[in-house]
């Protein structure tokens, strides 16, 4: 028989970092609160039995305000695991005993993992376990997902509170009061057959602490109860039971002495300065865009050379000349086209990677909520716009834990203008090309304005199609943690592999099409190909910003994936990244190709976009809305570029 | 350090010097010691009573960027020569007076943690 | 003294009395570590002084201005901006200006520690009395100088 395990927590204290050791999987961690939006299923086997291990969202308490929350919530009120590991953070202790005092009042079979013991430790702090192992008669472990602490023991903990079928019993010692509410409600309870299954005292404790929001207590239960009893004061009579039960327990379980502060909170303090934070994201930024030219180049034209060498090896080695240029102008052609950019992602990837776990992202939320207010959005809209520096469909997945339903919708819509690494391959080409002085100022530049774009998108949507109402918003700031290496890796290495999948799937399809459509039906001559009608049928709307068919053609494939506008430049223009340079410098000038690299950050999302849009949406509506709206919008200011671009350029 | 206000004037006005000397350069590296001249002189001009390590927090912040441009202009030299054989480039400078001032900022860095290590043991 | 957590001024702390919320919202705060009877202390400022970050043991959490305006905290203490004070003594916390304005002061013979006597406060145009002397600050200038109120 298999045993399901379920690990709950407060957001961010390491359940699911606890979670891929015990399984070996590699979900996504980052150091923010929100990463786990959705529930995560793994197994593993421990003593010849099997488990089932289920990661969930973060909770701080089973009051649940955003969507991720409510799947915590729900699984825990529906579901019965046969244990629960309720993760704390050892520098957070009190807080977390708050939610584990909810999951023992459920009655729920569970284990405490004190988490982040290294960083307790190294802060000389003490905590003696076996007190409040005693006092609330659960299994108490002090664990360390970084160091690899006590994981052993929890397995050990957790197998044997599963194969222990009934639950010990905890009599926590209420007041008088509450002891005769309680014991009242079990008895009313019994009226009604349909509660049969839950348990009545827990029934009796949620009412006090939530009221009949989150479940449907039957109306003239409530009506007795409250003509019984002065709930208000029952509750405040609780709660404060409650403090003081914590404090005690935690009073008598941990020692401190040592040290009060440590290198982050120095860090900090310059960091989340009011001024110097933001200056220092920036120059950071600035760090990457200026690594990807300067170091990531070299290596890419290195790359370039490889590909070239492959297509001279094949090129009329193959008799049949169209099969020939498939291979050699079409699939290394392109797919190399693509290939050639893997250093420029992994700077990209390393530095988000950085952000992430650092601890950064929920402090350049801090230092900007005021301002992206305005826009009618909160500083937690701020992080899920950097993380779709990244890719999109994370950072939509990641507004889940946005409560507020109005400014989560403007915000997926509006995502997909902030500038996805898709899209770094093109700007790159088109900037090598013709902004090769100011390389790193103009990808700067570009990259602020999609952050700018996708606030004003986010009002404008509030404005005229969203309605909804203010919910309030705070948010924890993580401690900064010196990313490992290890972290980082392996954290560039999910991205990097999502792109070379991508590469040789949906990228290399799209390729084989161009090619398709460019060869015939003249065998190889191009200006007479399929590809050059279609792009030559849109010249009437393109061709006053400067852009011809070959432009049109490619831009056409990158509504699928954005890389394939790059990929099929190279295939259509016939040349390596040597060559695109002065391919394009003949076909576009500097102001069409600046009104180009705007078009392409804003217009049509790709395809994995806009079904994560459609999911998280739930509608279909959205979806055209959005083919519609982006489409619009990039046009509109391609346009208006193109024009200042004509003042300045 | 005993005198963190000599040293914070020191980085400031070094940095400063070093942003205009390399304005024409290289336009990150410009604007990271605009960056760090402005960490310092903000760590001398506000004064939050409160807490203990503010200078030593903008001097040991001050250093990690310095630290950073020193990597950069190292990596971006070492990378120079790759692309003078990959795709023709030209050969590149070496600025000594970058690493020295990051060697510089590299010793004051040292300096400051020890200080805070012994000094901050019990606060 | 009891006053909202917003009042704070950067680095000051108090012990936190109530919060005064509706319940869901107060539970909510409450399951985040916002708990009466805890010390807190205000760490960081952000660029327009809202949001602000407070500091909860090891726990650092962000609060709009709105909602901290309805979390109590007792403080021992209450230091106020000279643009805030009323006639009364007061003693010179932090003077939280430049250089120049430092020294500027320090002529007028107003350091950290010193006792200064305010006489009126006219929508922030403070006139006071120092060593017999009565001077007067604008709006700006007396937003930049801390006080603590000495009782009398
Ligand atoms: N030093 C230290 N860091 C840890 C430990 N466990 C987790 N972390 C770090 O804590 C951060 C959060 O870890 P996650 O596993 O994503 O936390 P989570 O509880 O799943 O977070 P949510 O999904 O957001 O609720 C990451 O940066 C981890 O590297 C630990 O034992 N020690
Ligand atoms: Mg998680």
């Amino acid at each position: 028989m298999t045993f399901e395990i379920a690990i709950i927590g407060n957001p961010n204290v390491g359940k699911t970092s606890i979670f891929n050791i015990i399984t070996g999987s590699r979900q996504y961690i980052a150091n923010w609160p929100g990463v786990t939006v959705e529930k995560k299923v793994g197994s593993f086997k421990y003593k010849g039995h099997h488990f089932k291990l289920v990661d969930l969202p973060g909770i701080y308490t089973l009051s649940a305000q955003s969507d991720d929350e409510k799947v915590a919530r729900d699984y825990l009120i529906n579901e019965s695991p046969d244990a629960v590991v309720v993760v704390a953070d050892s520098l957070n202790l009190e807080r977390s005993m708050y939610l584990l005092m909810q999951i023992l009042e459920m009655n729920l079979p569970a284990v405490l993992a004190i988490n982040s013991i290294d960083e307790a430790q190294s802060k000389g702090k003490i905590i003696n376990p076996s007190f409040i192992s005693k006092t609330l008669n659960i299994p108490v472990v002090l664990t360390s997902a970084k160091k690899l602490i006590g994981i052993d023991i929890l397995l050990e903990s957790i197998h044997k509170v599963a194969e222990k079928k009934s639950i010990p019993v905890r009599n926590f010692i209420y007041t008088e009061s509450i002891n005769s509410f309680i014991e009242h409600f079990s008895n009313k309870l019994e009226e009604y057959d349909f509660l049969k299954s839950y348990d009545k005292r827990w029934l009796a404790l949620y009412y006090l602490e939530f009221g009949s929001k989150n479940f449907h207590y039957p109306e003239t239960l409530i009506e007795d109860i409250n003509s019984q009893f002065d709930i208000n004061k029952l509750k405040s009579e609780f709660m404060n039971w409650k403090f003081s039960f914590i404090s005690s327990i935690i009073k008598s379980s941990v020692i401190e002495k040592g040290r009060s502060w440590a290198m982050r909170d120095i860090l900090d303090h310059v960091m989340t300065h009011k001024v110097l934070g933001l200056l220092i994201y920036v120059v950071a930024l600035y760090f990457v865009f200026s690594l990807t030219f300067n170091i990531a180049s070299p290596l890419s034209d290195l790359i370039d050379i490889g590909f070239n060498y492959l297509g001279n090896f094949f090129n009329g080695k193959i008799p049949i000349p169209w099969l020939n240029s498939l291979i050699v102008d079409g699939i290394i052609g392109g797919v190399g086209g693509v290939l050639i950019f893997i250093p420029q992602l992994f700077v990209l990837f390393f530095f988000m990677g950085f952000l992430e776990e650092s601890g950064y992202l929920p402090r350049a939320a801090f230092l900007v909520d005021k301002l992206v207010r305005k826009f009618g959005l909160s500083g937690r809209s701020f992080m899920s716009i950097i993380l779709g520096f990244g890719c999109s469909v994370p950072a939509i997945m990641s507004t889940k834990t946005i409560a507020n339903k109005k400014e989560r919708m403007a915000l997926i819509l509006s995502i997909p203008f902030a500038s996805c690494s898709a899209r770094l391959p093109v700007y790159i080409i088109l900037i090598s090309a013709f902004f090769d002085k100011n390389a790193a100022t103009i990808l700067l530049f570009v990259y602020i304005s999609s952050i700018l774009l996708v606030l004003l998108s986010a009002k404008i949507l509030q404005i005229f199609f969203i309605k909804g109402e203010e919910v309030p918003f705070t948010i924890e700031l993580p401690r900064f943690r010196m990313p490992t290496f290890r972290n980082l890796a392996l954290y560039s290495w999910n991205r990097g592999k999502h792109f070379l999948e991508k590469a040789g799937g949906i990228i290399l399809i799209a390729t084989i099409f161009i090619w398709l459509l460019s060869y015939f039906p003249n065998n190889n001559d191009i200006s007479h190909s399929y590809a050059a009608y279609i792009g030559k049928f849109f010249e009437p709307i393109t061709l006053h910003l400067g852009w011809n068919w070959q432009t049109n053609i490619s831009l056409i494939f990158g509504a699928v994936a954005k890389e394939v506008v790059a990929s099929s430049y190279m295939t259509i223009l016939n040349v390596g990244q040597e060559g695109i340079t002065y391919a394009l410098q003949d076909i576009l000038t500097q102001r069409s190709a600046l009104a180009l690299i705007f078009f392409v950050l804003a217009y049509i999302p790709c395809f994995a976009t806009l079904s994560v849009i459609r999911q998280e949406t739930n509608s279909w509506k959205w979806l055209f809305f959005e083919l519609f709206y982006t489409l619009t919008i990039a046009y509109l200011i391609a346009n208006f570029v193109y024009l200042i671009g004509g003042i300045f350029l | 350090m005993k005198n963190k206000k000599i040293i914070l004037i020191l980085i400031g006005s070094l940095s400063l010097l070093m942003a205009f000397l390399n304005i024409k350069y290289d336009s990150f590296i410009f604007i990271s010691y605009i960056t760090v001249s402005l960490i310092a002189f903000i760590g001398l001009w506000e004064d939050i009573k409160n807490i203990w390590y503010h200078k030593s927090a903008h001097i040991i912040v001050g250093g990690i960027v310095s630290l950073l441009i020193g990597a950069y202009e190292l990596l971006k030299y070492l990378f120079g020569w790759l692309a003078v054989y990959t795709s023709e480039g030209n050969i590149p400078e070496f600025k000594i007076f970058i690493y020295l001032f990051s060697l510089l900022m590299l010793i004051i860095l040292i300096q400051e943690i020890n200080y805070l290590k012994k000094t901050g043991e019990n606060k | 003294m009891i006053i909202p957590l917003s009042s704070l001024k950067i680095g000051m702390n108090g012990i936190i009395i109530r919060l005064e919320f509706e319940e869901s919202i107060k539970e909510r705060f409450i399951a985040m570590g916002i708990i009466p009877g805890k010390k807190i202390t205000y760490v960081h400022e952000s660029p327009f002084g809202d949001p602000m970050v407070f500091k909860i043991e090891d726990n650092k959490i962000m609060i709009r201005k709105n909602e901290a305006e309805k979390i109590f905290v007792d403080v021992t203490e209450e230091i106020l901006s000279l643009e805030e004070s009323t006639p009364g003594v007061y003693k010179i916390f932090l003077i939280k200006g430049g250089l120049f304005f430092r020294k500027e002061l320090e002529n007028l013979n107003i350091v950290n520690g010193s006792i200064i006597n305010v006489i009126n406060n006219h929508f922030g145009k403070v006139s006071l009395k120092v060593n017999n002397k009565t001077i007067t600050f604008g709006k700006g200038r007396s937003k930049k100088i801390l006080v603590k109120k000495l009782n009398k």
